[in-house]
């Protein structure tokens, strides 16, 4: 393949004993069957390089395809399981919670109340014989007891 | 743009699209060049081997960069000449401790066994990776010396100042040879 394009090796600082031997060491196989051979490799290479990449970057989907039956069932047991905790702690989260508002509730409408006059109180001697000893105090303090 | 050209740009524009078979059109086109410009930078054909599929390997990844108004031949070069360079590298530290006779051992060719040949190999040996490129690459096969430098890497000028001294080099190494003929 010596393509005179330049000085053909025969320029004033050039040997052309020496460029005929680089020429003779140089020398490109000629078999044309050599250069089917090569090409057949290059493309082996470029094909299993392609395999290769599709190896390493395998679909989206594939990685499904890795689960067996009995890790799907372990997996949503596990869920439901989890799933179920969660809701019991919030359904328990919520009563304590509606509890403290009722209380609050209660207490907030019997502490705005207008207290009422004791002295104007008057009990029929039968009724206050019926009554316990510390009934005024359930009276005026009823969550105390 | 000539036939030739139009068509190689079909191929390329087709390898781009993920045509193999247009990829393939481009290495038959291209590997008797590659190897010659892997030839003259790395020390023996099956190194040179090596580095042409190398080459078209790294070229096939590198497809979708590569734009089609350029010159699909030169920027394959740089490719190859690249890939070149690495294998020759890796040898280097590979033969360290190796004999010096063990580094040229091109085959394929009659005359290698000749002391012709054994003294143009131990001068070859002698000289630079860069310079022993770029005299082959402009004696042996007719590149010029911008088309070098572009290869190689290298400025225009240094090539042709490579080029002077390998001359040079070759041509004392050898004297006494001639002297002998």
């Amino acid at each position: 393949m010596n393509v005179t394009r330049n000085d053909n090796g025969q320029g004033p600082d050039a040997d052309p004993r020496v460029t005929d031997l680089l020429r003779s060491h140089y020398a490109a196989p000629q078999d044309e069957t050599y250069w089917n051979g090569l090409e057949e490799r290059v493309m082996l290479g470029v094909t299993r390089s392609i395999v290769r990449i599709n190896e390493l970057r395998p679909a989206w989907w594939s990685g499904f395809g890795e689960f067996r039956t009995a890790d799907i069932r372990n997996v949503g047991l596990i869920a439901a399981t989890i799933g179920l905790l969660v809701a019991g702690a919030t359904f328990v989260r919520e009563a304590e919670l509606n509890a403290t508002a009722r209380a609050m509730a209660q207490r907030a409408a019997v502490e705005s109340a207008l207290p009422l006059p004791l002295e104007d109180a008057t009990l029929t001697s039968r009724a206050r014989s019926r009554l316990p000893e510390d009934a005024p105090e359930r009276y005026l303090h009823p969550l105390d007891y | 743009m000539s036939a030739e050209a139009l068509e190689e740009r079909e191929l390329v524009l087709s390898a781009q699209a993920g045509d193999h078979t247009a990829f393939a059109g481009l290495v038959h086109r291209h590997q008797r060049r590659a190897y010659a410009v892997a030839r003259a930078i790395v020390l023996s054909h099956d190194d040179a081997e090596d580095a042409v599929q190398e080459g078209f390997l790294h070229a096939f990844r590198a497809l979708e960069r590569f734009r089609p108004e350029q010159a699909f031949g030169a920027w394959l070069h740089r490719i190859v000449a690249n890939a070149s360079l690495d294998i020759a590298r890796r040898r280097k530290v590979r033969d360290a401790d190796e004999l010096p006779e063990t580094l040229s051992s091109p085959h394929r060719d009659p005359a290698e066994a000749g002391e012709l040949r054994a003294r143009l190999a131990r001068a070859l040996d002698t000289l630079g990776e860069r310079q022993r490129a770029v005299i082959v690459l402009h004696d042996v096969e007719g590149y010029k010396h911008a088309e070098i430098g572009s290869i190689l890497g290298i400025p225009e000028g240094t090539a042709r100042s490579d080029l002077h001294h390998a001359r040079a080099h070759l041509r004392r190494q050898l004297s006494n040879l001639r002297s002998e003929k």
